[in-house]
């Protein structure tokens, strides 16, 4: 029964683990199955190379000595070796020094695609060293926003990257020369891989972009990601990739004219393909503007180069920005209000792509209404068992919650409370209790992620005079990528009798 | 009909949502419930619950992908179901062979214990899920989610049916000493 109870339990994996496994073979080459015979058909060809006696050097009865070879996800030949030249789809790969327990990379990155990095790992050995069977690789850093939730529990944990010097989780997005020293050391001084005996063996690239993948997001509207850094005068600069999703079959079309701006921070310029883009006047306000009416075949997503106005954005601050987005420009349904909480997270340069929209370009309205559906579903709030649960998805938007006044109706009347918002990274949950005329407030945080979006979901929960209770779930904005997060998003619901909720201005 | 609009008229408490859902996805669920029951009648019946639940889960749920929230209901509904016959040892079809082969990842004393949380262990194995790379977890989740034969994995990823077993079997085998670590002695 207990193989049962795995079974059953397995009724509850991840959508996007599911949605994943729906795709067809994947571009991507298979790593565990392809590795066995790419990497053996490696060795074979390294050591026709020569490669042994660079393996009689490197001492192979030291299960953490490191000798890398290039196989499975390559796009080129392997490199022959320490001073050898890879050609990568987004760039080159100098194989510039192989230390201890170090191996030390030059990427030249010549594009704006995502490129992820993986590493290899033998499992077991026979007496000589040689690989007899593989367990599969590891992502070691990643453009992705996963990269944390896939290294935990792994056996990369003792494994430190340097770019450029400093220690990072990722490869910057954008185009560069990069220094990567890939550091095994407290790997092998841990002993590490008790559970698995492993052997570092095989290091290999896998790298793949945009066009590689099936688009997983699902909501209707743009789709926005960004990625920050800097420009080579130190002004904050993001990348933005844009792309419209036009039904939901997880293809995206392209557009031919967008319209953009951010209105809460000054943008300095926005640069595609090389070159600032136009501005135009749409009702007296000033838009970027990206024209793709007359190119051939535009590509589905474009890339493009948001650089602000020196000190508008400082690191490790949260900024939202606000972007009004409009697709072809007189189309009133296509206009889309943009929010972007971003984090400036120093050991990570990919900020997932928080962003939502909603039908109007009117700024964040002054008053909203929001309807309960009559038909409850009987959830228990795992917090507090005795409410009855409602789900408020029908709510979440990113809009500035701060300083307004959120309005709860039920039968009982009206019940307000003004929300303060303390919007941390922390990963803990916590309550957080203000009073404020006879209403006890509650809130706490959760940060969910997936892997396109990262989202930080505020519950709270009024507590009325009358003892009446309502729980609301705001989704209020992206989150940094933190460890150990919950999988599970807890449905915050309301009770049966509460109509309405609605959101005002203070006065 | 795309997704949200269905999901629309789920939302709108409109009837069409479960005919347009049962054209749209109708094959595909019924694929999923007699991989596990392997009885079309049985099967029918699951995906005929499958809209009921899906009216009652709509609103307030606003899934994110459609078609596998069907998939998910239609897999918990058909094992119930088949749990319910009290043929999951005896019946045919993969589902005995899948949970057999699941056996494997469970420490031989203790196994998971009775009180443990369906929900921890849920968590854990999307933990575990995480951790592995992409096309490992997709079979997985093909053989162990969907109840797929190994045939139809093997097609999917354009594999060899022995590299489908062997790449399960180094799955489960890390999904035992997973387990292990996580405390499901």
């Amino acid at each position: 029964m207990k193989a049962e109870q795995l079974y059953e339990a397995l009724g509850g994996v991840d959508s996007r683990f599911l949605f994943e496994s729906e795709k067809k073979r994947s571009k991507k080459p298979f790593i565990v199955g392809g590795l066995c015979a790419v990497v053996a058909l490696t060795l074979v060809v390294s050591m026709l190379l020569g490669v042994a006696a660079v393996a009689r050097t490197l001492n192979l009865a030291d299960p953490f000595r490191m000798g890398f070879v290039l196989g499975a996800a390559m796009t080129s030949a392997p490199p022959k070796g320490i001073d050898s030249t890879q050609t990568i789809k987004h760039g080159t790969l100098y194989y510039k020094a192989e230390g201890e327990n170090t191996l030390t990379l030059i990427l030249e990155k010549t594009s704006f695609k995502k490129m992820d990095i993986h590493l290899a790992f033998s499992l077991n050995h026979d007496k000589r060293g040689t690989p007899t069977a593989y367990g599969g690789d590891r992502v070691l850093f990643s453009t992705s926003p996963l990269v944390r939730l896939l290294c935990e529990n792994s056996i990369s944990d003792g494994v430190t990257i340097l770019i450029n010097g400093k220690k990072r989780s990722s490869i910057p997005r954008m185009k560069g020369k990069y220094e990567i020293v890939i550091d095994f050391s407290d790997l092998a001084a841990a002993g590490y891989g008790t559970p698995y005996k492993m052997r570092l063996s095989p290091f290999y690239l896998l790298e793949y972009g945009a066009d590689d993948e099936v688009i997983e997001e699902d909501y209707l509207g743009a789709s926005i990601a960004y990625t920050h850094g800097e420009d080579e005068q130190g002004r904050p600069a993001f990348t933005m990739e844009v792309g419209k999703l036009t039904d939901r079959s997880y293809t995206y079309t392209g557009f031919e004219k967008l319209y953009f701006n951010c209105t809460n921070f000054p943008l300095e310029k926005v640069i595609y393909e090389g070159k600032a883009l136009p501005k135009e006047m749409i009702g007296g306000k000033s838009y970027y503007l990206l024209d793709l009416s007359s190119a051939q075949r535009p590509e589905i997503t474009q890339y493009l180069r948001l650089v602000f106005k020196k000190d508008a954005l400082k690191k490790g601050e949260w900024v939202r920005l606000e972007m009004p987005v409009y697709y072809n420009g007189s189309e009133e349904e296509h206009k889309r209000m943009l929010y972007l909480n971003v984090s400036n997270i120093n050991d990570s340069d990919y900020i997932s792509p928080i962003i939502d929209y909603y039908d109007s370009l009117e700024d964040v309205p002054a008053g909203i209404r929001y309807p309960v559906p009559t038909v409850l579903p009987e959830v228990k709030d795992p917090y507090n068992p005795h409410f009855k649960l409602y789900s408020f998805e029908r709510i979440k938007d990113y809009r500035n919650w701060e300083g307004r006044t959120v309005f709860v109706y039920g039968s009982g009347g009206a019940y307000y409370c003004t929300v303060t918002m303390n919007v941390t990274d922390s990963k803990e949950n916590y309550d957080q209790v203000l009073v404020h005329n006879g209403i006890t407030y509650y809130y706490r945080q959760e940060i969910s992620i997936s892997q396109r979006e990262s989202l930080l979901y505020v519950y709270f929960m009024i507590d009325g005079e009358n003892g009446r209770k309502i729980h609301c779930k705001i989704l209020l904005a992206g989150s940094p990528l933190l460890g150990d997060l919950p999988w599970n998003n807890t449905e915050m619901t309301a009770e049966a009798f509460i109509k309405g909720i609605e959101i005002r201005e203070n006065s | 009909m795309e997704d949200y609009k269905i999901i629309e008229l789920y939302f709108a408490r409109d009837e069409r949502a479960i005919s347009e859902s049962s054209l749209k996805y109708g094959k595909y669920c019924f694929a999923v419930a007699q991989n596990i029951l392997f009885s079309p009648e049985d099967a029918e019946e699951c995906v005929n619950d499958t809209w009921l639940k899906g009216w009652q889960s709509m609103p307030p749920q606003r899934p994110s992908y459609l078609k596998l929230f069907f998939a998910k209901i239609t897999r918990n509904l058909s094992f119930n179901k088949r749990k319910a016959q009290d043929s999951v040892k005896r019946g045919a079809g993969e589902l005995p062979l899948a949970i057999e082969e699941l056996s494997e990842c469970l420490p031989a004393q203790g196994l998971v214990e009775e009180e443990v949380q369906a929900r921890a262990l849920q968590k854990a194995l999307n933990r575990f899920l995480a951790s592995l790379p992409q096309r490992e977890r997709s079979i997985f989740l093909r053989r162990y989610f969907f109840t797929e034969p190994f045939p139809a994995i093997a097609r999917r990823y354009r594999l060899k049916e022995a590299n489908v077993r062997l790449i399960l079997s180094r799955t489960r085998a890390k999904l035992k000493l997973f387990l292990e670590k996580e405390g499901y002695k």
